[in-house]
């Protein structure tokens, strides 16, 4: 105790060095503070647009479906999925259940045709999960109807427009081809181009006739929100194996949210590299002249019997101390800057590659994050100071009191 | 008639040997009537031994015009395979335009869709014999039959005739590069349209291990249809 | 029993090319309760005698006896504690820690040994030197002859066998160096410590019952007084 007091003296000894040192440290913290916020609501936002456009927090394909050798996955449908949906929905989690059946095909205008890669899905299912970009022109079709909606690229391709009648064919189980006609209810437009060229969504029982088949080759469960759907994990892992099925969760489907974790951890890790370099410059050139300047008091100390140690760990609190408090100052101040950003509505983020709009980013810091970083910024601030303290306890007694 | 001339020619052949036209004339004449008639078939596919699908159907041929009229399952009710020469188009129930396919195409299992709409080879082939060979004990003619046109079901086929009784007892299929695709074993005589013949083609897939079809043909009558069988439009409205 | 005893001391310095021998040969003791004094000419190894004495430097030959430990034995933290327990110093440029007030100076090497602080011991140190009203005063509120005050304060408070001060009142004007050296003799008095001063007044020496005399290293000449 009396020693942090002590220590709290000495470095205020030269106010306007330390609070220069302090500077280094408290900029530092406010960047990481705020850097942090930025990248933590980003990958939130991702992680919740990956979930809510299209992949779910779950999902659940019959054992042997993602192994599979073969391209086309008749031999692994889940044939009873009405009855599992029951069981799945009971889970207090769950906010729905989407079934979906995915197929390749042509679709053809009579003069022209084009490959499609199709997907048979429940009209309010499938709007809630939002996993078909937007509509540009049309609607959403009916359950029980031969209304289809394709991508904006298959459009043009067939020189369709809303209300055109086209026939889609695709190869039935067991063989043979099937062909039934479908109206263009709608024309989507999705995020990623490529799947414009080739995308068609339609009714599950059209797609399930044109297939000859009755089962589902996935079941996409959404939760409530993402934290609890761990709750349901369990029970789902559960539920799977008694049913012969395999689950999936977000945390294995969206790798993309997973590389751009990476790549953002990897960046604020320079940041913080960096950072913690101009902070050991400046405490150990503050610490250096700290101690320059107290040499005659050291060699007193240590006439009075202070051992090496004790005047050692007396330079290594101070320049903590210095960390401490900086680093206190600077988390402070980056939560209020943060705080005041996202009251006046968040920092407009210009369209990332590939997308039309931007959006305003919120600065959400973790807490465990930034106190980790605090916690890192302090020793290093101890580590920095080892050197000039190191010097001060070798020094001889005799030669220190000389200075005087 | 048309059966004193198969008895002159089996004699005559008998006597003096037989060429190759002659004897896939007899070879399609144990598969099938010539001129008019409606067959009833089975197609059913396995793997590994393991029934996967079942196809019934009706087939009314005149010549070179096929019309097949599928009738089991329920997702094949309805549909129907028209195959004039080498054009083969299937009428789907909910469709407004027919669709062009091609008699190599499978239609299931490790069926052709020419494999079911053809009876006969001189139809299509031209016919060469390439020697003899013994098979399963049996001394057999070896036909390389060779297609007529571009576009047949297949470009090439051996074929092994029964010497004795000109029963084909197998034929190997093979591509346009010279790659077999498949080997078709002949069986069963049986009572049909008259006369005994072929009732059973198994095929065996010579690419895919374990998998192989069989086509029953369970009946057949000879029987005149008008020509609106083999229209396009009058099908599409039926 | 002496106090204090060295045999044979010697030390010798060697600074880049150039060496030094500070110290020759020197034999001496001290007995509990002495007032001597250290005299000689600008190099003779005043000062070195006195850093050796308080164990703050070890000879490079002979040996050193402190109430009857050998310094030689002792490794660095051992001497530092040993410092703290037995030995009080005053400078001639007093050296209070700046950040700590009066009170708290004189309180620091207590808390640098870990002793008792002993606030009625402290306090009564402080009214004896005289700066009862200034506790609470930092070193640079004081003049020089109340910073020495302080540093005398602080010597005392681990309760030494000896006090070493080397040059104690030369940085003080002759009035205030006159009260300084009043107030360890009462001190010396009143708790029979040794001290051993290291000067070139006058006055000191005539106050002291032992008088070496030091030149060139080597002791020139013991006086009783």
């Amino acid at each position: 105790m009396l020693n942090i007091k002590i220590a709290l003296r000495n470095i205020f000894r030269n106010g306007t060095r330390t609070i220069l040192t302090m500077f280094s440290i408290i900029v530092g913290m406010i960047a990481i503070s705020i850097v942090n916020g930025f990248i933590n609501y980003s990958m939130w936002g991702l992680r919740e647009s990956m979930i809510r456009g299209g992949i779910g927090h779950f999902q659940l394909y019959k054992k042997g479906y993602l192994e599979r050798e073969e391209d086309i996955a008749f031999g692994y449908l889940i044939d009873n999925y009405k009855g599992l949906l029951k069981e799945i929905y009971r889970s207090a989690e769950v906010s729905f259940v989407a079934p979906e059946i995915s197929f390749n095909g042509v679709l053809s205008s009579g003069e022209k045709s084009t490959i499609i890669i199709g997907k048979g899905g429940l009209k309010e299912e499938e709007e809630k999960l939002n996993s078909f970009g937007e509509i540009v022109e049309g609607s959403f079709f009916e359950d029980d109807s031969f209304e289809v909606m394709i991508g904006e690229g298959v459009a043009k391709k067939l020189k369709a427009k809303t209300g055109d009648t086209l026939t889609l064919m695709a190869p039935m189980k067991g063989g043979g081809l099937n062909a039934i006609d479908v109206v263009v209810k709608g024309i989507i437009r999705m995020q990623i181009e490529e799947y414009n060229n080739t995308i068609l969504i339609s009714p599950l029982k059209l797609a399930q006739n044109l297939l000859g088949v009755d089962g589902v080759d996935r079941l996409i469960v959404m939760c409530k929100d993402t934290e609890n759907a761990t709750k349901s994990e369990k029970d789902l892992i559960e539920f799977s194996k008694k049913n012969d099925l395999e689950l999936k969760s977000w945390k294995d489907l969206a790798v993309f949210y997973f590389q751009v974790k990476d790549m953002y951890n990897t960046m604020f890790l320079v940041l913080f590299v960096i950072i913690m370099g101009v902070i050991i410059f400046s405490i150990a050139n503050t610490m250096t002249m700290n101690v320059y300047e107290r040499i005659s008091e050291i060699g007193m100390v240590r006439a009075m019997g202070a051992r090496r140690r004790q005047i050692l760990l007396q330079f290594m609190l101070e320049s903590s101390l210095i960390g401490i408090i900086g680093g206190f100052i600077g988390v402070i101040l980056g939560y209020t800057v943060a705080s005041l950003a996202n009251l006046s509505g968040g920092i407009y983020i210009p369209p990332p590659p590939g997308n039309a709009k931007g959006y305003y980013s919120m600065i959400k810091p973790d807490f465990v994050n930034v106190l980790l970083c605090y916690l890192a910024f302090i020793l290093t601030c101890i580590i920095a100071s080892i050197f000039p303290a190191r010097k001060a306890a070798k020094m001889e007694i005799v030669e220190a009191i000389r200075r005087s | 008639m048309k059966k004193l001339i198969l008895i002159f020619i089996f004699i005559s052949t008998s006597l003096f040997g037989l060429n190759a036209e002659e004897i896939l004339k007899i070879v399609d004449s144990k598969r099938g009537p010539e001129g008019s008639f409606l067959m009833n078939i089975r197609v059913s596919s396995y793997k590994n031994n393991e029934l996967q699908e079942c196809l019934e159907m009706k087939g009314y041929i005149k010549g070179n015009k096929s019309m097949i009229y599928f009738t089991s399952p329920a997702k094949w009710k309805g549909k129907k395979m028209l195959m004039i020469e080498n054009d083969v188009v299937m009428i789907f129930p909910n469709t407004s335009k027919p669709v062009r396919l091609s008699p190599s195409q499978r239609l299931m299992g490790d069926v052709a869709n020419g494999d079911v709409a053809r009876t006969a080879f001189s139809l299509d082939y031209d016919a060469e014999i390439a020697g003899e060979e013994k098979f399963n004990g049996i001394t057999c003619y070896v036909l390389k039959l060779k297609a007529k046109k571009v576009g047949t079901t297949y470009n090439f086929i051996k074929l092994y005739v029964d010497k004795e009784n000109i029963l084909p007892v197998k034929a190997h299929f093979f591509s346009l590069s010279g790659k077999e695709l498949k080997v078709a074993y002949y069986s069963e005589l049986k009572m049909l349209g008259g006369s005994e013949r072929i009732s059973k083609i198994t095929i065996y897939d010579s690419i895919k291990e374990n998998s192989h079809s069989v086509i029953e043909f369970l009946s057949m009558e000879e029987k005149s249809f008008p020509d609106k069988y083999f229209n396009v439009d009058f099908l599409m409205e039926m | 029993m002496a106090i204090i005893k060295t045999k044979n001391v010697e030390k010798f310095y060697k600074l880049g090319k150039t060496s030094l021998l500070a110290l020759k040969n020197v034999s001496l003791e001290f007995e509990r309760g002495d007032i001597a004094c250290i005299m000689g000419p600008s190099g003779a190894g005043k000062s070195t005698l006195l850093h050796l004495l308080g164990c703050l430097d070890k000879p490079t030959k002979g040996e050193i006896f402190i109430n009857g430990a050998n310094v030689m034995e002792m490794n660095d933290d051992e001497l530092s504690l040993f410092r703290n327990s037995y030995i009080g110093f005053i400078f001639q440029s007093f050296n209070l820690i700046p950040v700590l007030n009066v009170y708290e100076n004189v309180e620091y090497p207590l808390i640098i040994g870990k002793k008792k602080r002993d606030k009625e011991k402290i306090l009564e140190l402080i009214e004896a030197v005289g700066l009862a009203n200034h506790i609470k005063h930092k070193p640079d509120e004081l003049s020089g002859g109340q910073r020495q005050r302080v540093a005398i304060a602080r010597a005392l408070v681990t309760e030494p066998e000896v006090v070493l001060a080397d040059e104690p009142t030369a940085n003080l004007d002759s009035k205030t160096g006159e009260m300084i050296l009043n107030l360890l003799l009462k001190l010396n008095e009143e708790k029979n410590t040794t001290f051993i001063f290291s000067t070139h007044s006058e006055a000191i020496a005539k106050q002291s019952k032992k008088i070496i005399h030091l030149l060139d290293g080597e002791v020139k000449e013991i006086v009783y007084a």
